[in-house]
């Protein structure tokens, strides 16, 4: 069995094969859609299931298997681009915030305070009314609401590593700032977040389809789950079929990161050693002489 | 070779506003070659004064000599260049080294810190430090989880002499490790004092275990050197009422001798560093306390031994029946 598969079935299968299936299919979107999401064809307005359209049309023609297939792209894409802008910074405010400490930390933290007592959607919707809807302004304000969580989180992380002997042996060693912050303080606050951020990744999928579904995110007509919603509304009792299939798309996946978050928040945590393995270790001791 | 000229240390507590004084005008010296014992109760400001010396804690006034150059008055590089003239055992070995690193990564990257900039060199030096510590070279592949306490301890030991230090300062450096290992950890630092001529300050708060192997041997209380001297003296004829309550707590092998042991119990608690007594620091529980006690500060004797008392060597505690 080979390391990889070992490593998914401890986090769990369920999660690593939904998330995977989301970003096989968005990564190869392009080359896999049967039609142009875009294009429409207003003769095949609102069509069922068929063999030209399996999943059937909207309103105005356009091939909905194409679209949602566009529209999960679309969604990893922008909570890709959320989630490592907002680690970055975030991670870069906290890290400096917990080294420094003293007065630098009590002004970072108290910026952090603000942001995180009022609700990220609020941040968001703010800061979209400053500079106004489309794609990048959502991706800023995302980022800016998004920030706050992860700079208290890997602030947190290195204020309890910062004075563990094994980092002030470095400083007696003489390693400088930058070596101390960036190759080992760094690193352990970017694992305590990247399972953070996981978990979160769904929130920021729902958040995105919100924003677009107000007409505030991703524009027309690029395919989004949450605008394939807004479209689908007025067609709802002739052909729900409009509303649950993207519906069912952003829930999927939604589980799928939670699942995921979980599984890796678990894979960190220590656990009590099988008995499989440990006649695995001990064998190999054997061979080793050992024992 | 190490000399601490009255260096005091304060802290601010961050919930009282109250400064603490964890360390206030201590001078000590260490020689090469040399292993003086610092011991002293939990909080008396030992492992401070320890930190404080490698640049882990930032003095208040005083100063620290390190081959004779003053380190708190340098600045930048040169400063580096002379705390690294000292270097730090930490006491728990467990967390002293980083987790995800196997040991040879971790005394890489010290002799990369140092400005090693040959790989090959990096190596065979790495080789050579563990065979100074008497480790086995695969030791060098391991990760510090799969070590025992001894042998990370002496993984800590071959790190810090990456920069050839002159100085070491151990923070009981034994005390979280198996009694059977204790000894050959300490025989280590005596190979090191020898053949290097190493300054060590050896930290303890345990008498028996310095006993031993430091020449001279600095009793500290609540920021304060109580008593300095020569082991031998101090160990015999204790000058300080102090010393002479900390020596009666040693356990003595002997079952018949042990049996009859008294000891000196001291009475109440060490105060708060934060507003310590007036006079001596030690009079709140001197049995011996007089007047005088609380209205002066007692100057530290001048010869061989030395005590931080009004009655050094004339008071001699009755252990209690």
């Amino acid at each position: 069995m080979s390391t990889l598969f070992r490593i998914a079935r401890r986090i769990g299968l369920p999660a690593v094969f939904l998330i995977g299936f989301f970003v096989f299919v968005g990564a190869t979107a392009p080359w896999i859609v049967p039609h142009d999401p875009t294009s429409q064809d207003l003769m095949a307005s609102n069509e069922s299931f068929s063999l030209e359209h399996p999943l059937g049309t909207d309103h105005l023609g356009r091939d909905t298997m194409s679209r949602l297939i566009m529209g999960a792209r679309t969604t990893l894409v922008a909570v890709a681009t959320v989630i490592l802008f907002a680690m970055c910074v975030g991670g870069l405010i906290g890290t400096l915030s917990g080294y420094v400490g003293g007065l630098v930390d009590e002004a970072l933290m108290r910026f952090v305070d603000f942001g995180l007592s009022v609700p990220s959607m609020i941040v968001a919707l703010a800061v979209i009314g400053v500079f106004g809807p489309g794609y990048w302004n959502m991706i800023l304000a995302l980022t800016i609401a998004w920030v706050p969580s992860y700079a208290r989180l890997s602030r947190a992380t290195v204020a309890a590593t910062v004075h563990q002997p094994h980092i002030e042996s470095l400083w007696v060693l003489g390693a400088s700032h930058p070596r101390i912050i960036f190759r080992h303080l760094a690193p352990t606050a970017l694992s305590a977040i990247l399972v953070y951020a996981s978990a979160d990744a769904g929130v920021l999928a729902l958040t995105i389809a919100t924003l677009s579904f107000l007409g505030l995110g991703v524009q027309p007509p690029m395919a989004e789950w949450g605008q394939m919603l807004v479209d689908a509304l007025p067609y709802l009792e002739e052909s729900p079929r409009q509303v649950i299939l993207p519906g069912l798309a952003l829930t999927i996946m939604v589980i799928g990161f939670n699942l995921l978050g979980e599984g890796l928040a678990l894979y960190r945590a220590p656990r009590a050693i099988g008995a499989k393995a440990l006649e695995r270790r001990r064998q190999l001791l054997l061979r080793e002489g050992e024992i | 070779m190490l000399s601490i000229e009255n260096l005091s240390v304060t802290f601010k507590d961050r919930a009282s506003g109250e400064d603490i004084r964890a360390c206030d005008g201590i001078s000590l010296n260490v020689e090469a070659g040399e292993l003086v014992g610092l011991v002293g109760e939990s909080g008396c400001g030992k492992s401070t004064l320890g930190r404080t010396i490698v640049g882990l804690e930032r003095a208040s006034a005083g100063r620290v000599l390190i081959n004779g150059v003053d380190v708190l008055t340098l600045r930048g590089s040169r400063r580096r260049q002379a705390r690294l003239q000292a270097q730090y055992i930490f006491q728990d070995p467990y967390t002293a080294l980083t987790p995800s690193q196997t040991i040879g990564q971790a005394i890489d990257e010290a002799l990369q810190i140092a400005g090693e900039h040959n790989a090959r060199a990096r190596m065979l030096r790495a080789r050579s430090l563990m065979e100074e510590v008497g480790l086995p070279l695969d030791i060098l592949e391991r990760q510090p989880r799969e070590l025992s306490g001894g042998q990370r301890q002496r993984v800590c030991i071959a790190r810090s002499l990456v920069v050839e230090p002159k100085v070491l300062i151990c923070d009981e450096p034994v005390s979280s490790l198996d009694v059977s290992i204790r000894a050959q950890i300490m025989n280590l630092f005596l190979k090191l004092r020898d053949e290097k001529g190493l300054a060590i300050l050896f930290i303890a708060h345990d008498l028996a275990v310095v006993r031993q192997a430091a020449s001279r041997v600095y009793v500290m209380y609540l920021g304060q050197i109580m008593e300095a001297g020569p082991s031998a003296s101090v160990y015999s004829q204790p000058l300080h009422p102090y010393t002479q309550s900390l020596l009666s707590a040693v356990p003595d092998p002997d079952p018949r001798i042990e049996r009859q042991r008294r000891r000196i119990l001291l009475e109440g608690d060490v105060p708060s560093p934060a507003r310590p007594p007036s006079g001596c620091r030690f009079r709140t529980r001197c049995p011996a306390a007089a007047s005088i006690c609380a209205s002066e500060p007692p100057v530290m004797s001048i010869g061989e031994a030395s005590a931080h008392c009004h009655f050094a060597g004339t008071v001699r505690l009755m252990p209690a029946a």
